[in-house]
């Protein structure tokens, strides 16, 4: 059993919006209706983290893109210009996906190389920056207009290297607009220093919020994590956060180091030459703990809707939440560290991997336990703490204020 | 892969080739699939090795190992691969009570 949790004053360090109080609805996790609504008023509204564009660093470089809310698929690929474009992955000839997976390729990783995107059907070809390139057969055809006829452009535009993409040719708001005040706190994070070292992936029968609530509270941790991080269970306080920010949809909070933490031999181990994910680092970095709290862990960042970019003493971590229905959502992670210069370095880095893999095992495995039981109807409603499970009640009220909007549907 | 291993860790080379995997996808796959007194024999076999380990290997690029150096790195990785089984879970190769693993991807 955990020990009692003390009364901790979280540093509140920016306005809280009205969000209500007491029992949040059940609905919105398990509402078919809901979830149609979710789509139209939220996934196509909003801006979505798709990938980083150090992962196409060249051109021709490109990774496909499941885009389920979209009832699409994108290719995201960088030009001969160097510019970075999105399209949506469909030929206009039949409808063939231009940029087609091969049995041994994942549907969460899938990238490559072309000078040219041939649809794999007819072999219609389009240049990088989507336009037709000369058809084989075309004396056949009707006249193709190539201002009608090319791969369908979709709106696309980074911050410090995260590629987002907006469903709208217009968006209401560009993109930094919309990130607002979470990516001011960020800005200066120096994700371009460090390099990518996992990614994990996972099909989860589950809400995609009710998958994020795992992620953005610490209440669980003592409890869930007690077996894989038992100093978690020892020192119960780090349960609640040091701090907390909400800007807009998005929000943000700020983890506690326990000053006498007990790392375990390995972690001991890995601090010596290189970073673990286990609390105990010493590097300041700008862009992260923006509250200045003492005994500072990492930071969890949450960007409405569905991307998550936690940041660390040397490595950041995120993670993608794509909805497939109101009960079926794919996550993945991917792990940034700074570049291993030795070996004795390398080594280390597998630390934070295996540890962040092991202690992610356990928050996964709530996920359809939680949901078979929502979907009973048992509860209509959930008890959570408005201070601990802030982040909870605040994607609960963001989701629920942009579904009631009218006239964007 | 050889199972040899640089001069004065030979008592290490028991543990190739099996954990001297070269990705993290393979050695997860290796672990969720060993038996707990085999994480342990590992665990404990290298973690008194390990400063050892790093001194030897430091002496090389990481991006330019020679293969028997390479071994060892790699032995150090799969140490790390089942550090939380040992440490944390009582050796249990899964994690207790985790998501399921063969739904569970490493990409690499």
């Amino acid at each position: 059993m955990s020990a009692p949790l003390s009364k901790h004053a979280i540093n509140w360090a920016t306005p809280v919006p009205e969000m209500g109080s007491g029992p949040i609805s059940v609905e919105p996790y398990v509402s078919a209706e809901f979830f149609q609504q979710e789509k139209q008023k939220i996934f196509r509204q909003a801006w979505i983290e798709v990938c980083r564009d150090d992962m196409i660093p060249n051109p021709g470089d490109y990774q496909v893109c499941p885009m389920e809310v979209w009832d699409s698929e994108i290719i995201v690929v960088r030009g001969k210009d160097n510019q970075v474009r999105a399209f949506h992955n469909v030929c206009p000839h039949r409808g063939m996906k231009v940029v087609r997976r091969d049995h041994d390729e994942s549907e969460n990783f899938q990238c490559g190389h072309a000078q040219v995107l041939i649809c794999p059907f007819h072999g219609w070809g389009y240049d990088l920056d989507g336009r037709l390139r000369p058809v084989m057969g075309e004396e056949y055809f009707d006249k193709i207009d190539r201002d009608e006829v090319g791969l369908i452009p979709v709106t696309l535009d980074i911050w410090n290297g995260f590629v987002f993409v907006h469903y709208q040719r217009e968006p209401a708001q560009p993109l930094r607009d919309f990130l607002g005040g979470l990516a001011d706190d960020m800005e200066d994070y120096p994700f371009e220093t460090f390099t990518h070292i996992a990614r994990y992936s996972a099909r989860a029968k589950s809400n995609w919020k009710a998958s994020m609530d795992a992620f953005h509270e610490a209440y669980h941790a003592a409890t869930l994590h007690g077996g894989s991080i038992p100093e978690a269970a020892r020192l119960p306080e780090g349960s609640v956060p040091t701090s907390a920010r909400i800007y807009g949809p998005h929000h943000s909070l700020s983890m506690w180091a326990a000053p006498d933490f007990r790392p375990s031999p390995a972690a001991i181990a890995a601090w010596k030459y290189g970073q673990s994910f286990s609390a105990g680092g010493e590097m300041k970095l700008p862009g992260a703990n923006p509250s200045n709290d003492e005994n500072w862990w990492f930071d969890i960042n949450v960007f409405f809707p569905n991307f998550f970019c936690d940041t660390g003493p040397g490595w950041y971590f995120t993670y993608n939440f794509r909805p497939i229905s109101e009960s079926e959502t794919v996550w993945m992670m991917d792990i940034y560290q700074k570049k291993a210069e030795t070996c004795s370095q390398r080594i280390a880095q597998e630390h934070t991997k295996v540890m962040l893999r092991d202690i992610v095992y356990e928050d996964l495995s709530t996920l359809e336990q939680t949901q078979e039981m929502l979907a009973s109807g048992l509860l209509k409603t959930l008890n959570i703490s408005s201070e601990l499970e802030v982040a909870v009640r605040h994607l609960h009220a963001t989701a629920c204020e942009w579904v009631a909007q009218e006239g964007t549907g | 892969m050889s199972n040899v291993l640089p001069e004065g860790f030979a008592d290490l080379s028991r543990f190739g080739p099996k954990w001297f995997a070269e990705t993290e996808k393979k050695r997860h796959q290796i672990r969720i699939n060993s038996q707990p007194e085999e994480l342990v024999d590992l665990y404990e076999s290298v973690l008194p090795r390990f400063d050892q380990i790093c001194a030897e290997l430091d002496q090389f690029p990481l991006d330019d190992l020679p293969d028997i150096q390479n071994n060892l790195l790699n032995l150090a990785l799969s140490f790390m691969e089942v550090s939380l089984a040992v440490e944390s879970f009582q050796g249990a190769a899964k994690v207790p009570y985790g998501f399921d693993t063969d739904r569970w991807e490493v990409h690499f």
